[in-house]
């Protein structure tokens, strides 16, 4: 989703902070009752079946259950990402966060450009990367199109392209 | 198979004008339900036709507002929308007064339903089996069975690329060999079972039809109130030969009746007498196919 | 793509690690994008319509007169059954896929699926589904043909097809669960902030309320199948009466799962009509809490409406009663729908574009095929309907100018979204008018059918109704030819036209996020121009 803060940094006066997060609207706990509650009413089926003599039906609702609840772990576990862009006035620092190994790169400002590649093929989505001296980072992945195109336009802003000053654009 | 199919398609054009004309004299552009000779059929009719007449009603207010809107508000007419997106008066007489109006189908209809279930009072028994593909009659209380299979003629025309024109045939798909014979304005009970797989015997002017189940015995009833051929089909999908197991129903006089039922039961002993095993042999024979089902 | 990073920090990983998506024929099989996946399933589909189709005609042909002049009865038995497991669980459903992996996440704010690559397993394992079960047509005995309803004792006299039809069934329900479970699990997750529940587009609502339903009742339709499969092969006797199985518990639990699939069906179609006659009418959606209480009304209701469709098994009486007052309950919150959509359209300023043609048809035909619901809900009546043309008509109005027709109207209003290209608008209508008036050429005169006494399922008939069937017949070829304009109509809007801009409908304004996005959604670079909002 979402460019959840933006923000200038405290301790820099000039420097920016965009922290960017994918969507994830279940909390665990909502999650859950609502995995909890399709299980109620699937077992609840299957249960009444299997005492009728029909107890085949029982291994597939579990099957079908564990499924779900894996589905829903993996998609929280994904909404646990976070990109953070850290603009100062000499480096732009993309931190991740919240994957098995988080990561960190550091792109002199000078030298970043913030590129917004067309998706590779029609219908994907577009790339939003920032590189310098054949180094890239993509950031965005999870954002919606319009969420990065938006982004786009305020990295530049705020990274400048590497003929311009960035004093001019730190304002 | 492309070259028969070939053939036939063109058979098929070049009969279909022809066909379109030769308007047969069978009940053709039937519309509605037949009334049928029993008491629940006309009963059925009669719910049918009520509710038939609700969802017209419904229908021509819902259609007529439907209508309305579309002719009235174009955009093409200068409509310009209005903003309001609910009106809870609106909402909640629409969804009550469909209720009240299920309740008013809901009585008649359950009366009905409690008749169609009651068989107490029945004074003839008659036990019906669903075989692949054909019926077997069983009188319980007379000791006379027998089977009914769709009539030589119609089995003749039905094969593929027959070369018989069908409505040359009598009764085509709608006639058996032995016909279940029953006296008018008699409660008759039928037991409906099954000995392979699912059938369902229907005779639609009776208004009725039932389940043959395999392990289960449902029931039916019936009273025809006038004598005549009454000619229905099996209603389950039953394999291949499902649309060509007909059932067909003789409703005579009793003293009719009562001669056919002692004709039944002479040829049955006639049969018995020289050897028991070859009573099953009669198979085609027209007028009394005997087995020997509960032997004594 | 990324040299090692030398700027004391950590190494700087490959963050560009894919190159995009294969290309030619493994970027299909290897996707795992939302919009790919959309495309194909919707793909997928159409073909199995053509095949389910095709399969309809040889019917119609047998049927075009009485005799017997094209095929044995026993392959009739097979084109009725393959048609409808084809046409329910390869043309409807999938399609009904197709439309929620594209929209869905662009209606809630989601970039993708919560799960691609399940989304991509989901897909293929459909296309094996339906590959095998094509197969089993041409295995010695035939292919399966006891009706797509499976009944036994029937099912099991089925020939070296069965297996294999059953396995295909098996894995048209994995795929089934995975792109439910996919699709529930991007509604419950990757909603955008602030796109709370209560104010999702109803397509989407439709669709987490189909993905429930799914969920609670495949394991109960695997478990049916399986034990078919065990009666046949193991010597069980779940189903088989002289083992001391019944055959009745099967139809119980067929249809406990059959009556929410028919829903199943039918919902996503109450969605798509429910965005696209308020486009429209430019007109916000009149209702729209008391048209996803009502989509919620009719899933729970689906539950407890099951033996309707087996009124004549032999229920006791208090049975019968129950499922009937059950049955009509349901027109309830169906006409509050139906009426709903005639009040989105009262005041309105109407205009009549392909989409919004197919979604009035759908609007008075599916009302027809309600009607004829509500009839046979009524159990004394339903003894001479039951199992006769008149549910043949009854169904098919609710699922062809039904669901079908919502399909089409969705894709008419969204193709552009699709595609960035205006479709023929001219063609479009053409098609509309021969469909909606085919289609009632069709299926109309099965109402008089039924009435008449014409059971379903059989090869050839008696004289008596032979005129209504060639009617219905010349309706099918009427209906099966017109569907070749949908697809040429559809080629030629991907191959070009003239260019749809962003909000192709003009009343599509605030009707969901996705008319947010270009269309088609972005293709050439944006270098030059950022879009900042």
């Amino acid at each position: 989703m979402v460019v959840s803060t933006f923000e200038p940094h405290p301790a820099t006066e000039s420097g920016h902070r965009i922290e960017l997060a994918p969507n994830c609207s279940l909390t665990p706990r909502s999650a859950r009752r609502f995995v909890g509650g399709l299980a109620l009413v699937t077992f609840g089926t299957a249960g009444y079946f299997a005492l009728q003599g029909l107890w085949p039906i029982l291994p597939f609702a579990g099957l079908e259950i564990g499924l779900l609840w894996w589905a829903v772990r993996a998609s929280m576990r994904v909404g646990r990402q976070r990109e953070l862009i850290l603009i100062t006035d000499d480096s732009v620092v993309i931190e991740r966060q919240g994957l098995a190994q988080p990561d960190r790169t550091v792109f002199a400002r000078h030298w970043a450009t913030v590129k917004l590649r067309g998706p590779p093929a029609a219908q994907h989505p577009s790339r939003l990367v920032i590189e310098s001296h054949g180094r890239a980072c993509e950031v965005g992945r999870f954002l919606t199109e319009e969420e990065r195109i938006g982004l786009a336009g305020r990295l530049r802003q705020l990274v400048g392209k590497s003929s311009e000053s960035p004093a001019l654009q730190a304002r | 198979m492309p070259m028969k199919m070939k053939r036939a398609l063109g058979a098929i054009s070049a009969t279909a004008l022809a066909a379109l004309w030769s308007v047969p004299a069978a009940a053709a552009w039937t519309l509605n339900l037949r009334q049928g000779v029993t008491e629940l059929s006309h009963d059925i009719y009669n719910l049918h036709m009520l509710i038939f007449w609700i969802c017209v009603a419904i229908a021509v207010t819902v259609f007529s507002v439907m209508i309305y809107s579309i002719a009235t508000f174009r955009k093409s007419k200068g409509a310009v929308s209005a903003s309001f997106s609910h009106n809870t008066t609106a909402e909640v007489v629409w969804t009550l007064i469909p209720v009240m109006i299920l309740v008013a189908m809901a009585i008649p209809a359950a009366r009905t339903l409690v008749k169609i279930e009651d068989t107490s009072g029945s004074e003839l028994t008659i036990k019906v089996t669903g075989y692949q593909w054909k019926w077997q009659y069983d009188y319980v209380d007379e000791g006379v069975s027998y089977f009914s299979t769709l009539a030589q003629a119609s089995n003749e025309a039905r094969q593929l690329d027959s070369g018989v024109d069908v409505y040359r045939v009598e009764n085509y798909l709608l006639d058996v060999d032995n016909p279940l014979v029953v006296p008018v304005n008699t409660k008759v009970r039928v037991l409906v079972t099954a000995a392979d797989v699912l059938h369902a015997w229907w005779v639609p002017d009776f208004g009725m039809k039932k389940d043959a189940i395999p392990g289960y015995i449902n029931e039916l009833w019936f009273k025809a109130e006038k004598v005549g051929t009454y000619r229905g089909q099996c209603a389950e999908l039953c394999g291949r030969d499902h649309g060509f197991m007909p059932v067909v129903v003789r409703v005579v006089e009793q003293a009719e009746y009562d001669s056919w039922l002692a004709g039944q039961k002479a040829a049955r002993q006639a049969a018995a007498a020289p050897a028991a095993q070859t009573a099953a042999a009669t198979t085609n024979n027209e007028t009394t196919t005997v087995l020997v089902a509960n032997a004594e | 793509m990324s040299a090692s990073q030398t700027h004391g920090h950590a190494a700087a990983h490959d963050h560009h690690d894919d190159h995009g998506p294969a290309k030619g024929i493994l970027r299909w099989l290897t996707t795992t994008n939302h919009k790919d996946i959309g495309t194909m399933y919707l793909v997928f589909s159409l073909v199995m319509f053509f095949i389910g189709g095709a399969m309809a005609l040889v019917i119609r042909a047998e049927l075009f007169m009485p005799g017997m002049q094209l095929v044995d009865p026993g392959f009739f038995n097979t084109m009725t059954t393959v048609h409808a497991l084809i046409m329910v669980f390869g043309a409807v459903m999938p399609a009904t896929v197709g439309l929620a992996n594209w929209m869905i996440p662009l209606q809630i704010g989601a970039p993708d699926m919560a799960l691609p690559r399940m989304n991509n397993l989901s897909f293929w394992l459909l296309v094996a589904a339906f590959s095998l079960l094509i197969l089993s047509l041409f295995m010695p005995g035939g292919g399966p043909a006891a009706g797509w309803t499976l009944y036994p004792p029937l099912v099991l006299q089925t020939g070296d097809a069965f297996p294999l039809a059953i396995f295909a069934i098996h894995l048209a329900g994995a795929s089934s669960i995975m792109g439910a479970i996919n699709i529930i699990v991007t509604i419950m997750n990757l909603r955008a902030p602030g796109m709370s529940l209560m104010k999702m587009p109803l397509f989407t609502w439709t669709w987490l309320i189909t993905a429930y339903l799914l969920i609670a009742v495949m394991p109960v339709f695997a478990g049916a199948v399986t034990m078919l499969l065990t009666d046949h092969f193991f010597h069980t006797t779940f189903f088989a009466a002289a083992g001391g199985g019944d055959p009745v518990l099967y139809q119980h639990i067929f249809w406990f799962f059959g009556h929410p699939e028919v829903y199943i069906m039918i919902l996503p179609a109450f969605g798509l009509v429910s965005e696209i006659i308020p486009t429209f009418s430019r007109k916000k959606l009149f209702g729209y809490d008391a048209m996803v209480y009502a989509t919620a009304s009719i899933a729970f209701l689906s539950f407890i409406v099951w033996a309707h469709h087996m009124f004549t098994v032999g229920m006791p009486l208090a049975g019968e009663m129950f499922f009937m007052l059950s049955t009509m309950l349901i027109a309830v919150p169906t006409g509050v729908k139906v009426f709903n959509w005639t009040a989105t359209m009262w005041r309105g300023s109407l205009t009549f574009e392909p989409p919004m043609l197919f979604a009035l048809a759908f609007l008075f035909l599916f009302t027809i095929g309600g009607f004829s619901g509500l009839m046979m809900a009524i159990a004394p009546v339903d003894f001479q309907y039951h199992d006769t043309y008149f549910i043949v008509a009854h169904f098919h109005y609710v699922l062809v100018p039904g669901a079908v027709f919502a399909i089409m109207a969705g894709v008419y209003y969204w193709m552009p979204k699709w595609t960035g290209h205006m479709y023929d608008v001219k063609l479009a209508n053409i098609h509309f008018w021969l469909s909606a008036i085919s289609v009632n050429v069709l299926f109309f005169p099965q109402h008089f059918l039924g009435l008449a006494g014409m059971p379903r399922r059989i090869p050839d008939y008696s004289t008596q109704f032979a005129d209504w069937n060639m009617v219905s017949s010349v309706g099918a070829f009427g209906f099966g030819l017109s569907q070749l304009l949908f697809v040429y109509i559809i080629i030629k809007c991907a191959r070009g036209g003239a260019r749809a801009s962003d909000n192709v409908w003009e009343g599509a304004y605030n009707h969901g996020l996705e008319w947010t996005v270009p269309s088609p959604a972005p293709y050439h670079t944006f270098e030059d121009a950022p879009v900042v909002k």
